[in-house]
């Protein structure tokens, strides 16, 4: 479970995020939507652990990642906008890199980076070096290596930028059998057929401050709207300026 | 369990022998040293004097200073600004590990390549100076030298290997870590001009300084004139101390914002 309590940052004088607050629970997905600036990469970071702070704290499973960084860590699974690989390594070793960097056993990981291979139809370039690899192939194995540990807590900032139809589809099925495993996934996204195709919740960010929170029905209703796209546009229409 | 340290300098050094490009600049920029006392002591082979073998010596004690820098040059450059540039500082820093064993996993890639070059062009010039100079410098290729010489030379590669970690954690690019590198390269060039030029710098207070410290201790070797144990591990104290300096601050400032995300 991912606990976020009055999160707020300050770069200089410009607030990106002031005093958010949210639970994403386990077996759920839940979705954050917000226009571009809204703070969901700034909130996704400090969640992570990449970013400090200002004020507020987020906690991984109840491990604080302002006081034990760590340990909420270790129970954390993130793929942000940062998405590079190593461009002389394959994905199986990209894979078995940060999955033996996860202390995860030997005899374990080799099992773990096959499935994730196969999961994300990566089986075939395996052991081809990245470096000629489309987009969409480096985005794949981004994301492997974030699966390839098992983690009981994910984050994912617009994992499908890049991904060909059919990725997509596997990876909203992968999503929904994680859930179904009691994984608690934080997602962002811009696409709002994403967020109603998969989430069970949505947060709704603007200007660095929840202007909705639920799930899609409570939202809707808490707008006075038929749609989830209504519902974005009344929360954010009073911040929103063109 | 295996240590992240161990599994980040495993990754790294593998990846960068990887990288021929690389490696090929690294071995020419090591052999440079060797091969041009070698065409020197060729071409004069049938003339050499004691005079001019000294000269051709010192060449080789400033080389093997260089190398120590140039060997981990590619590598730092790689490990950190290449790892920012590629975009995958992130999802590493997003491991569970602390930034000191993460810095000291880089480090320790470095400092590897560093004291390879080291190796590599002590065994060059124990070739060119044991097959071409005079009989009595032969002497000085004789492996007691050549190890006491490595043993001097280990803690500054290690020194070089913090320092270019340090530029590179903080350069924002490939292009602008290599600018960077490149200056430092002439730290040891330049002091060791300056200790050929002024022999006065080779007094005692020469050994509580890195690098020049290395510099006069390896004129001394090479001369002949083993200086006192007590200096020997005054400089390899300083040396050390400076090295874990570096690191620690290197380890401090990796989880910055600009060093991060090089805003």
């Amino acid at each position: 479970m991912i606990e976020i309590q009055d999160l707020q940052k300050h770069f200089g004088s410009h607030a990106a995020v002031s005093g958010v607050s949210f639970i994403a629970r386990d077996g759920e997905i839940t979705g954050i939507l917000g226009a571009n600036g809204a703070g969901k990469t700034t909130v996704l970071r400090i969640v992570a652990g990449v970013l400090r702070p200002s004020a507020g704290d987020a906690q991984i499973d109840g491990r604080s990642v302002r006081t034990n960084p760590l340990a909420a860590q270790i129970h954390l699974g993130s793929l942000l906008d940062h998405t590079g690989i190593y461009s002389r390594l394959t994905p199986r070793e990209n894979l078995r890199y940060f999955a033996r960097l996860r202390q995860v056993s030997s005899v374990i990981t080799e099992r773990r980076v096959d499935d994730t291979l196969e999961l994300l139809g990566l089986t075939r370039l395996a052991d081809t070096p990245t470096a000629g690899f489309s987009q969409g192939e480096r985005m794949k194995v981004a994301l492997g290596r974030v699966l390839v540990h098992r983690p009981p807590n994910l984050l994912l900032d617009e994992p499908t930028n890049a991904l060909d139809i059919v990725s997509i589809r596997n990876l909203r099925t992968l999503l929904e059998k994680m859930r179904e495993e009691g994984c608690c996934i934080l997602f962002s996204s811009h696409v709002l057929e994403e967020i109603q195709a998969l989430c069970d919740r949505v947060v709704i960010l603007c200007s660095g401050r929840v202007v909705a929170q639920g799930t899609i029905p409570e939202v809707c209703n808490q707008t006075n709207s038929c749609n989830l796209e209504e519902a974005f546009l009344h929360a954010t229409s009073a911040e929103v300026q063109f | 369990m295996e240590s992240p340290v161990s599994i980040i300098a495993g990754k790294e050094i593998r990846d960068a022998f990887r990288d021929r490009r690389s490696l090929a600049s690294s071995l020419l920029y090591t052999l440079m040293g060797p091969m041009i006392v070698g065409l020197l002591t060729f071409t004069r082979s049938t003339s050499a004097n004691a005079a001019e073998a000294g000269t051709l010596l010192a060449m080789s004690s400033l080389f093997l200073l260089l190398s120590t820098f140039t060997g981990g040059m590619n590598i730092a450059m790689d490990t950190l600004a290449g790892e920012r540039e590629r975009r995958s500082l992130v999802p590493l820093v997003m491991n569970p590990l602390s930034q000191l064993q993460l810095i000291a996993g880089k480090w320790i890639s470095i400092a590897a390549f560093s004291l390879l070059a080291l190796l590599l062009s002590l065994i060059g010039f124990a070739i060119v100076i044991g097959l071409v100079l005079p009989t009595r410098f032969a002497e000085l290729a004789r492996l007691p030298l050549v190890a006491s010489l490595l043993l001097a030379m280990l803690p500054l590669a290690m020194l070089a290997a913090a320092a270019e970690l340090a530029i590179s954690t903080i350069c924002r690019s490939v292009k602008e870590a290599h600018t960077w590198l490149a200056f430092l390269i002439f730290v040891p060039m330049g002091l060791g001009m300056f200790v050929a030029f002024h022999p006065s710098t080779s007094g005692e207070w020469a050994y509580a300084v890195p690098v020049l410290g290395q510099q006069v201790l390896l004129s001394h070797l090479v001369a002949g004139k083993a200086p006192p144990l007590s200096h020997t591990l005054v400089l390899c104290a300083v040396t050390v101390v400076s090295m874990l300096s570096l690191l620690r601050i290197t380890s401090r400032i990796l989880h910055r914002d600009e060093v991060l995300y090089g805003n």
